[in-house]
């Protein structure tokens, strides 16, 4: 095993975990909206940026890419980074599906790890219903 | 006397000489094994992404169903055949379910298979179909296993979930 080896798994890992984390966190906020604020987001292209309304107390959840990095907010007040200092979000859309109860969020986004000589990169995709929409 | 040093020093070369073998031994064990160790890790984290992907697709397919169940049970779920492979895919802006399609990325395969589900008459709890309970069919209800396939190294690795969906929304 080499340090390239030794690269190539630091990448790999740090890619899962940045991942693993920005999955979660969609799949978090976008079932418990009740509606896309249409106006304040950019849905179907790059660098997107979704405005989530929940039902339970109006609250504003608002993602977007920002050089790299998926940040969220809500009420307009950032709460964090969804992905580290190793890691890149290259390409982020949301794309809304449906109407009604069967309306959802699609997201695509590719992350590209790198740590020293080694990168990884990948397309993930995910899909979430609004469970409060009606 | 100089017999009696020679047996002891040769006593004590042989002694040693099988030290340094067992030792090498244990070494070259502990080495080997370490090394395997470190192969296996280096594989699986390598690995991780390509596993994460599918799994995240797997779920992404059942909760595409869960909207398209939301949608209409009637059309978009119980009038697709039980037991029959189809394929799950997202175009022009909507899931789409259909008896052939292409790979996500020109890797990853996803089927999808419905199969009916059965409920003991007794207590209407789910039951397999081959149970020797006296059971009925629920035809408000589905069983949907999403399997995502892909080519890893020199084998076909795959990701499976599953789900019950029932007519939630009487539609």
């Amino acid at each position: 095993m080499t340090i390239k080896n030794y690269n190539e798994m630091r990448a790999a890992q740090h890619l899962t975990g940045d991942a693993m984390l920005i999955i979660d966190r969609l799949g978090y906020e976008i079932r418990r909206a009740e509606s896309v604020d249409t106006g304040d987001s950019t849905l179907d292209s790059s660098p997107g940026r979704l405005s989530l309304v929940a039902e339970d107390d109006d609250e504003e959840t608002t993602i977007t890419l920002e050089s790299g990095t998926v940040r969220i907010a809500q009420d307009g007040v950032e709460t964090g980074a969804l992905n580290g200092e190793h890691t890149e979000v290259t390409s982020l859309v949301f794309r809304q599906v449906g109407s009604g109860a069967s309306s959802g969020i699609r997201t695509e986004f590719t992350l590209l790890s790198s740590d020293g000589a080694a990168t990884s990169t990948e397309n993930f995709y995910t899909f979430f219903v609004m469970r409060e929409a009606q | 006397m100089d017999k009696k040093r020679h047996l002891s020093f040769g006593f004590s070369f042989g002694f040693e000489l099988i030290e340094v073998i067992v030792g090498a031994a244990v070494i070259t064990l502990s080495l080997a094994a370490i090394i395997s160790m470190l192969l296996v890790t280096l594989r699986e984290s390598l690995a991780a992404p390509a596993e994460l992907k599918a799994a995240a697709l797997a779920e992404e397919g059942l909760e595409a169903l869960r909207s398209l169940r939301n949608q209409s049970f009637a059309s978009q779920i119980a009038a697709l055949s039980v037991d029959t492979p189809y394929h799950l895919s997202f175009a022009g802006g909507a899931w789409q379910v259909s008896l052939s399609g292409g790979y996500i990325d020109g890797e990853f395969d996803r089927t999808l298979l419905f199969e009916s589900v059965y409920r003991r008459t007794s207590d209407s709890d789910i039951v397999d179909a081959a149970s020797p309970d006296t059971k009925a069919l629920d035809a408000d209800a589905r069983k949907a296993t999403v399997t995502v396939s892909w080519w890893e190294g020199n084998a076909t690795s795959t990701v499976s979930a599953a789900t019950y969906l029932t007519n939630l929304y009487d539609n």
